[in-house]
């Protein structure tokens, strides 16, 4: 976030740019009807929410974290302070249980609309999704990219942008 | 390595005991109701106040040294450390400063309110020990910061320089009741309040929002060159502003506010700037509070401007004086402080790598609510009754506010219990 000029550093910040979109529309669909009252299934714009919201919590939710955990953490904790890491490894684990449950009521939402049960799940588990995702986003935007940025050895940042290529296409 | 972040990814292994923090943002709460209470009780002695003690200067007071400087002495022993990554080298000191201070400002603002001598001295003693304490507190944090948080670290010595003179200048002044020995044509306590809350206050709030504001919205920090020059400049303006005061030289004075209103605009222009540029668009109702601080910072200041050239008469340079202190710094630092309460909360809540519990866990937005409805509706009715020397109109405003002041105390007890809960509820 602050001047970052690696390129991996600046795809996670792109990335949390568009985490962090999808869920502020969330948000203020959460906050216009509340726990109580679901929104009609055939509404196009809470639609394309649910659409983003699933795709952006299975897809990037999912590589993101990965490769934070397999190859940013490790180097944060050998350049500079294993704590971080470690918290914010514990935030992934908090978070990834919520995003899966966000997922699958999303899916289901999307076939067959909510009913007022699956409504106020998916109000209860959006609301705390967003709360600790803005809350970790903020703090890998605002202490843990701004460090790599520093701490880092520029010439690796061809490999891991194209380790994390390779993790994206499964290959 | 410093980032303006530190603070979000240190806080957790880098807290004070709970209670350092929590008895001054708890003291600060209740001297923002007994500010509003004794505006209540001052009603008819507001809008054409001119000077000495009374119920008016004690709301001031209760309001500058019980919310303000209360606020900033919580939030500093906790954030600087983690924001300069040099922590304190004790804890006894603050609660020291907490035992001399809170009991300190509560005699000052009593003698005031009484007019009696004594009090004031007593409490006016305790104060400025405990702001001795505090201040070598900051000097030793900010010496051993070496090149790193520079907006930071220059503010926070700008501040430091403040105090000193503030203090100062408050002694002389409570001393000059009884003595009679300072000169009759100087206006101490304009530059009093001026070194208080442009100064000191003013100094704290540029520079902390240097890291805090980016936080908040998820941007980029502002530039550090042209902060450095924002700095330079801020500083030249007080000490053209006090000359002026000093000199007793009206021109100087009415052109050093102006440039006031140039260096603030610049200030909230940045601070405006980070926000649109910030990834989080949704920022809740302490930034509706922050933002309106923002816009009554200049205004403030105009009004300061109009009020030097005598052209709103007396009561120019009240509602002046009004807007300053309850417009801009009270609603900014209550912008602020409700998201530091439930933030600190949720760090003391869990232990080190636990998942700390969601700030809507702890925090109600009810009575926050509640809070801005009056504390915007006292601010109308008071700058009503100034204008108009109303009486009864300043009583309602007194009134809007001590209901918002007991409804942000509402808040704040509620997050302290739901903290408590938590903490049982890990322990078990």
């Amino acid at each position: 976030m602050n001047h970052l000029n690696l390129q991996i550093l600046i795809t996670l910040h792109e990335e949390h740019m568009a985490i962090m979109s999808v869920l502020e529309r969330l948000e203020t669909l959460l906050g216009q009807y509340g726990p109580d009252k679901a929104p009609s299934a055939d509404s196009e714009s809470v639609n394309d929410i649910l659409k983003d919201l699933a795709n952006i919590m299975e897809c990037e939710i999912g590589h993101h974290y990965a490769f934070e955990e397999e190859h940013m953490f490790p180097r944060f904790s050998q350049l500079a302070d294993d704590g971080i890491p470690t918290m914010l490894k514990s935030e992934h684990e908090a978070i990834r249980p919520l995003a899966k449950k966000i997922t699958d009521l999303s899916q289901a939402a999307q076939a067959d609309g909510f009913t007022a049960e699956t409504w106020r799940d998916f109000h209860s588990f959006g609301q705390e999704l967003v709360e600790r995702e803005v809350f970790h986003v903020q703090k890998e935007e605002m202490g843990f990219l701004p460090g790599l940025q520093q701490l880092m050895d520029p010439s690796e940042d061809a490999d891991l942008v194209a380790a994390y290529a390779k993790m994206k296409s499964g290959t | 390595m410093k980032f303006p972040g530190e603070i979000l990814l240190g806080a957790q292994s880098q807290l004070l005991p709970p209670s350092v923090p929590y008895r001054f943002f708890m003291a600060a709460v209740v001297f923002h109701a007994a500010s509003w209470a004794t505006i209540i009780f001052a009603a008819d002695e507001v809008a054409d106040f001119n000077g000495g003690p009374g119920l008016v200067p004690a709301a001031v007071h209760a309001l500058t040294l019980g919310v303000f400087a209360m606020t900033v002495m919580g939030a500093l022993f906790q954030l600087l450390p983690v924001a300069t990554g040099r922590m304190l080298r004790a804890v006894w000191p603050c609660k020291l400063v907490s035992w001399l201070y809170i009991p300190g400002v509560a005699l000052l603002v009593y003698g005031f309110a009484i007019g009696h001598h004594h009090f004031m001295a007593a409490g006016a003693i305790l104060t400025i020990l405990a702001f001795l304490v505090f201040g070598f507190l900051m000097a030793d944090v900010l010496s051993r910061t070496k090149g790193e948080m520079k907006l930071l670290v220059l503010h926070g010595w700008g501040a430091l320089a403040a105090l000193l003179g503030l203090t100062a200048l408050g002694i002389a002044m409570i001393a000059n009741q009884e003595h009679g020995f300072l000169p009759a044509d100087v206006n101490f306590r304009l530059a009093h309040m001026i070194i208080a809350t442009f100064g000191f206050m003013g100094m704290l709030v540029v520079g902390y929002s240097q890291i805090l504001i980016p936080i908040f919205a998820l941007a980029q920090a502002p530039d550090e060159g042209r902060g450095v020059k924002a700095f330079v400049l801020f500083a030249a303006v007080l000490g053209l502003t006090l000359g002026a005061v000093f000199t007793g030289n009206g021109a100087l004075l009415t052109f050093a506010a102006a440039a006031g209103v140039g260096v603030a605009g610049f200030h909230v222009w940045t601070m405006i700037q980070v926000v649109r540029r910030g990834m989080r668009k949704n920022l809740g109702l302490s930034f509706v509070l922050i933002k309106t601080a923002w816009t009554l910072l200049p205004i403030s200041l105009a009004l300061g401007v109009l009020a030097s050239t005598g052209f709103l008469g007396d009561r120019g340079a009240v509602l002046f004086i009004f807007l300053s202190l309850y417009g801009w710094l009270l609603t900014f630092l209550l912008g602020v402080l409700q998201r530091i309460i439930p933030f600190l909360a949720a760090m003391n809540a869990s232990k080190e790598g636990q998942t700390p519990p969601r700030l809507s866990e702890l925090a109600e937005e009810r009575p926050l609510k509640v809070h801005a409805v009056c504390h915007f509706t006292a601010l109308a009715l008071i700058s009503y009754g100034i204008v108009f020397a109303h009486e009864l109109v300043i009583m309602a405003g007194g009134l809007a506010g001590l209901s918002g002041a007991l409804a942000y105390l509402w808040f704040m007890l509620g997050v302290l219990r739901r903290m408590k809960n938590f903490q049982a509820r890990e322990k078990t």
